[in-house]
């Protein structure tokens, strides 16, 4: 039976298509940036689609060397870091799903978890702890502090907490301690939900850039987004001012609109290749780990 | 049924997270000493001397501060207010759509903003706000006068909020329509026979039925308040807009920084962390009482 | 039971996290030779050392700049060539891009923690370098100045008479090596030649005459899309070295806006809240309404906005420094035969031209206390430009010969272990540009130029006349700067100083604030949406929000 269409159909249909404009447009206009002439795009003359095309911009990220060792660089992090995610979330959260009839201290685990996510002694003394431990300039410093990944384990232990008692104590009366019943019994279970906490630990440690530039002192160890920051940060204009016009006309080269466009775009790459196979998952993983019956 | 032999496993379990949480979360939370502080860098934190409260007597004179606390709390109720509306009415419209490639494709877009960083996200938005850029073409296009939205202290606020709700609002609205696809078919078919709407249908089940997630997720963000955004702030600011978007952490990083005013923005830090923690709390006992749910 | 086990293992926390948080060695240098700074053979501007001298040093980086083989910021052809003659080896400890260079420093400096050397803004800077000197981080480089100082850096520093050192003296001990900002940066004002024959008008002298001919270009529609005169966007009035800006009409006017001034009397006062700039403030209102300056300007915020303006033809008269056509690439490139005009204009009711001049200092280079060896890097700065100026020859030819063809980036801070820090005569402007004219006057490169001429500039002087010649049409940026930018900026003008080019303990806080006070202000009066009398309000809003408080704290530091 075909529905008649409404009024109210239209105004859906129009909505959503609103929002999903308003999200491809930005996209658009960049890349339609990347492939113009860096006069146009300086006069703000690119909108959709590209001026004077030519692939200068991307032909100058070959040439730079850096780009591609940064975005190795973020590869190596990534990997690093979310595995170490991954594998945090996956087995602390077991014990934490636990009530306190079976783990007495149980909450006060939780509560210390949260303690951290809330409280933090600031950039100045993290950066000093980092120095002293001689964390400096490695990829330890990026990912250790962000290994357990407080959000994560929340949404593993609700999901841990939903799977059936009566699954585990069938394997305690097979004689299986808590290591088995974790590792054969409950993350084969949590599969969708150990894939959505996967997506958020690769995009995080992807995306991230504010750690490489506080706590990476060599350029060629700099991951991928601080070193696109690090080109199209703007300076301050007050110290512009101040600046020799030499130096004035060399803060000038470093930023051209054109290049930034193609680099932002290269390094979403990965991320659009990913994404549409990951999709599927996380959609379920979310609803398990955060949709209580 | 406790078993010590298990017990012994759990703790063992959470022992190396702990370690690392302890050296690199808690550990740190020490240097807050410097907010007691006269720093001296020279000095260091065991050299310098104490002075009480001084820091914060001084915070609460600077005009700045005002500013940047109003701010801070300004800018994330905003994003947690429409942050939770939006993903909202997206969840219920797309739930209408019955056609799938449509319904499909709406879904893949907007989830994909999510997943791009601040610093890709900032150039972006720096050229479509920019003079020439997209939206003042469409605000000239219908008669408008062009506004320097970069510029504006009093544009840039709601660009701030804006882009950071369009970047999570697709993703946000996935558990919604997980909690929608929970709510039982027969109520929409009793209603059906008592002629309501789609949009009647729609306010009077469809909100409803989702009322306890929207409690929890309002009330788990909460706590969250005074993380008003540092990274896309830190990317999107200029010096021309301070006065409306310096926020309590890219205050604290310039004045800690580039004023080399350690003692100062220690304090002001922490300040923010306390504040959090109360925030928390009472969220954690909010979402007891209303939802009956207990975070964590 | 449980209370104590919790309170045990809570000290236990505590104890540790002290320990950790607490222990941060300086990093310090190592000087595994241990050479002492007290052996007196070696406090000469050029002696190597019998060990090697490790010094440690922190760098801004240019993410763009384009290394040769087996070139690095750690190991270039100049480190080498430093290494040989002197036996003093740079490590280094950390870089970053150039915004954020103070920003790590000054973490670096919470964990006490500073490199041996490192070199800083003089005048940006001045308030994080006195920080260094209060907690007492930096070494007293007087001695090792007076007696390693090579005759190039005391020839250079003579020109300056010694303002580039004196704010950096405490007493007998000096903290800094500060470089001279050498002058003549000020705006000039450039017209396309092509354009005024079009309109059939001379090069304009006076704010008339500019008027005049900003009129015929947009009344005649130059160009096509003539846009009239563009300003800058965040700061439509300007200071010493900035193009696009008012600055020059002001100064017409004896108007001197971002200034510290002294008055008749001796007392300090802002240039801004000057009663001249009204008048400035009242021609440009008159203009921008008459459409004679663009009426977009205040939205070109884009880097390299304006310059494209001139490049696809917008606009044909500006304000620019001497070295403006370097960023005129592609002008030149749609239009190789383009004649550009550039004089000292407007001048005043007398027919006279005045100008500002750069604050005493631009980069400071500064030494740890913990250097074992801080006469290491002056001699090293000696080394340095020595090459680089051409008077070692031998070596200066290496680095010419490295790269023929131009692929590479050769930009010296980037190979100088000192970074940025440059050391130039003040009148090295004018210098060069003489000789540029003599050489193409006499129609050859073979002519005697002034004793401070070094190769590296006669190369540019030679590559100015060959375009001249029309030998060399790549020339093109040179001949615009060198003889035509620069013999401009050195002919005669009235000096304006700013009394007071650093900062106070309160302008931290309160300049911004003015500043933006001011540029909103200004732009809303030129724009025309406050009336030009609005600027007496202005000039009490300014006074009342930190400006009268500035003014006594900068007479203040003065009168010290």
């Amino acid at each position: 039976m075909r529905r008649k269409i409404t009024a109210f159909d239209i105004v859906v249909v129009i909505i959503l298509l609103f929002c999903t404009l308003t999200c491809l447009i930005p996209l658009l206009n960049t890349i339609a940036i990347s492939f113009s002439d860096k006069t146009s795009a300086a006069l703000g003359q690119v909108y959709l689609w590209p001026k004077n095309f030519n692939v200068t911009s991307y032909r100058e990220i070959l040439k730079e060397p850096q780009f591609f060792r940064s975005f190795g660089n973020s590869v190596m992090i990534v990997l690093m870091g979310g595995f170490m995610n991954i594998f945090f979330s996956v087995v602390m959260a077991f014990p934490l799903s636990k009530g306190t009839d079976v783990f007495r201290l149980r909450n006060i685990y939780v509560w210390i978890i949260v303690f951290t996510m809330l409280f933090s002694g600031g950039l100045i003394p993290s950066f000093l702890l980092i120095k002293s431990l001689g964390l400096m300039d490695t990829y330890w410093a990026l990912t250790l502090p962000s290994a357990v990944p407080v959000f994560s384990v929340i949404m593993v232990m609700n999901f841990y907490k939903g799977i059936p008692r009566a699954l585990e104590e069938a394997a305690w009366v097979d004689g299986a301690n808590p290591l088995y019943i974790l590792f054969r019994i409950y993350i084969p279970l949590a599969m969708p939900v150990i894939a959505t906490i996967a997506l958020f630990a690769f995009v995080g440690h992807w995306n991230a850039f504010f750690g490489g530039k506080i706590y990476i002192n060599t350029p060629a160890k700099v991951p991928l987004q601080t070193y696109i920051q690090s080109m199209t940060a703007q300076i301050d204009p007050s110290k512009l001012a101040a600046m020799t016009p030499e130096e004035q006309l060399r803060q000038q080269e470093l930023s051209v609109l054109t290049f930034n466009a193609a680099k932002v775009i290269v390094s979403m790459v990965p991320i659009m290749l990913i994404y549409p196979f990951l999709q599927r998952y996380f959609v379920t993983g979310i609803v398990l780990g955060a949709v209580k019956e | 049924m406790r078993n010590k032999k298990n017990e012994i496993y759990y703790n063992a379990m959470l022992a190396p997270g702990m370690v690392l949480l302890f050296i690199f979360s808690i550990v740190p939370m020490f240097g807050i000493i410097i907010a007691f502080q006269n720093f001296k860098p020279a000095l260091g934190i065991f050299g310098s001397s104490f002075n009480g409260l001084d820091n914060f007597r001084l915070i609460l004179n600077f005009p700045d501060v005002h500013q940047v606390f109003f701010n801070t709390i300004y800018i994330a109720v905003l994003k947690i207010i429409l942050g939770l509306i939006v993903p909202i009415i997206f969840a219920l419209l797309l739930n209408e759509v019955t056609v799938g490639w449509f319904k499909r494709t709406v879904q893949t877009v907007c989830y994909l903003p999510n997943f791009l960083s601040w610093v890709i996200l900032a150039v972006m938005f720096s050229n479509i706000f920019s003079y020439n850029g997209f939206v003042n073409e469409i605000i000239a296009f219908f008669g408008g006068e062009r506004i320097i939205f970069m510029a504006s202290n009093q544009y840039f606020r709601s660009i701030i909020i804006g882009t950071d709700v369009w970047k999570g609002f697709g993703y946000g609205a996935i558990v919604y329509l997980a909690a929608i696809t929970n709510i039982d078919l027969a109520l929409y078919e009793s209603a059906d026979i008592d002629g309501a709407g789609r949009f009647k249908k729609m306010w009077y089940i469809t909100m409803p039925g989702i009322k306890s997630t929207i409690i929890l997720l309002g009330t788990l963000a909460l706590g969250n308040v005074l993380n008003a955004g540092f990274e896309q702030i830190f990317t999107m600011y200029n010096p021309m807009v301070y006065s409306s978007v310096d926020i309590i952490d890219t205050y604290v990083y310039r004045m800690g920084l580039e004023k080399t005013r350690y003692s100062m923005a220690t304090a002001v830090g922490l300040l923010k962390s306390v504040i959090s923690f109360v925030l928390i709390v009472v969220s954690y006992k909010l979402a007891d009482k209303f939802a009956n749910y207990k975070i964590f | 039971m449980k209370a104590k086990k919790i309170l045990a293992v809570l000290m236990m926390f505590l104890i540790l996290a002290g320990a950790l948080v607490g222990c941060g060695d300086s990093a310090g240098s190592q000087n595994p030779g241990g050479g002492s700074q007290a052996d007196e053979d070696l406090m000469d501007p050029w002696s190597p050392y019998p060990e090697t001298v490790v010094i440690t040093t922190a760098r801004s980086y240019d993410p763009k700049h384009k290394w040769g083989p087996e070139q690095s910021m750690e190991h270039n052809l100049l480190t080498d060539m430093i290494k040989e003659q002197l036996n003093v080896e740079y490590q280094i400890l950390w870089q970053v891009e150039s915004t954020e260079f103070l920003n790590k420093l000054s973490l670096n400096l919470a964990a006490g923690d500073i490199p041996d050397t490192f070199t800083i803004h003089g005048v940006n800077d001045y308030l994080f370098y006195r920080e260094l000197v209060d907690n007492g981080m930096l070494a007293d480089l007087s001695e090792a100045y007076d007696k390693c100082a090579g005759e190039y850096m005391s020839e250079v520093f003579d020109t300056y008479e010694g303002r580039n050192l004196e704010p950096y003296y405490e007493g007998d001990a000096l903290y800094a090596i500060a470089s001279g900002q050498y002058g003549y940066g000020h705006s000039l004002l450039w017209v396309r030649k092509d354009w005024l024959d079009q309109v059939g008008l001379d090069v304009p002298m006076t704010i008339e005459e500019i008027e005049e001919v900003l009129r015929a270009f947009v009344d005649q529609n130059v160009g096509g899309n003539n846009l009239g005169f563009s300003l800058d966007a965040v700061n439509p009035i300007g200071r010493y070295a900035s193009g696009f800006t008012g600055n020059a009409i002001f100064y017409a006017l004896h108007a001197y806006p971002n200034q510290w001034l002294r008055d008749d009397e001796g007392n300090v006062y802002w240039g801004t809240i000057a009663p001249e700039v009204k008048d400035g403030l009242e021609i440009l209102a008159r203009w921008y309404q008459e459409g004679l300056i663009d009426k977009q300007f205040m939205t070109r915020t884009n880097s390299g906005e304006k310059e494209a303006l001139i490049s696809s033809g917008q606009t044909g008269i500006w304000f620019g420094w001497w070295g403006f056509p370097w960023s005129m690439g592609d002008l030149y490139k749609t239009d190789p035969d383009l004649e550009l005009v550039a004089v000292q204009a407007p001048l005043d009711a007398d027919g006279n031209y005045s100008h500002l001049w750069p604050a005493p200092a631009a980069q400071a280079v500064v030494v740890s206390k913990d250097c074992a060896n801080p006469e290491a890097v002056i001699k090293t700065i000696n080394v340095e430009f020595n090459i680089w100026r051409g008077f070692d020859a031998e070596n200066k030819k290496i680095l010419d010969d490295f790269d023929p063809d131009g692929l590479y980036d050769q930009n010296w801070d980037n190979m100088f272990p000192t970074g940025g820090f440059n050391l130039e005569y003040n009148n090295i402007i004018p210098s060069v540009g003489q000789l540029a004219k003599d050489m193409i006057e006499a129609g050859t490169s073979d002519v005697p130029g002034h004793p401070h001429n070094t190769q590296h500039d006669r190369n540019m002087a030679q590559s100015a006349m060959e375009y001249a010649q029309g030998i060399k049409p790549d020339g093109w940026a040179d001949y615009y700067t060198r003889y035509i930018g620069s013999n401009v900026a050195a002919e005669s003008g009235t000096i304006i100083y700013n009394e007071f080019p650093f900062s106070t303990e309160s302008m931290a806080d309160l300049k911004p604030n003015l500043d933006k006070l001011t540029n909103e202000t200004f732009l809303k009066i030129i724009v025309g949406e406050l009336p030009v009398d609005y600027f007496d309000e202005f000039v009490e809003q300014w006074k009342a929000q930190g400006g009268d408080v500035l003014t006594q704290e900068v007479q203040a530091m003065l009168d010290r």
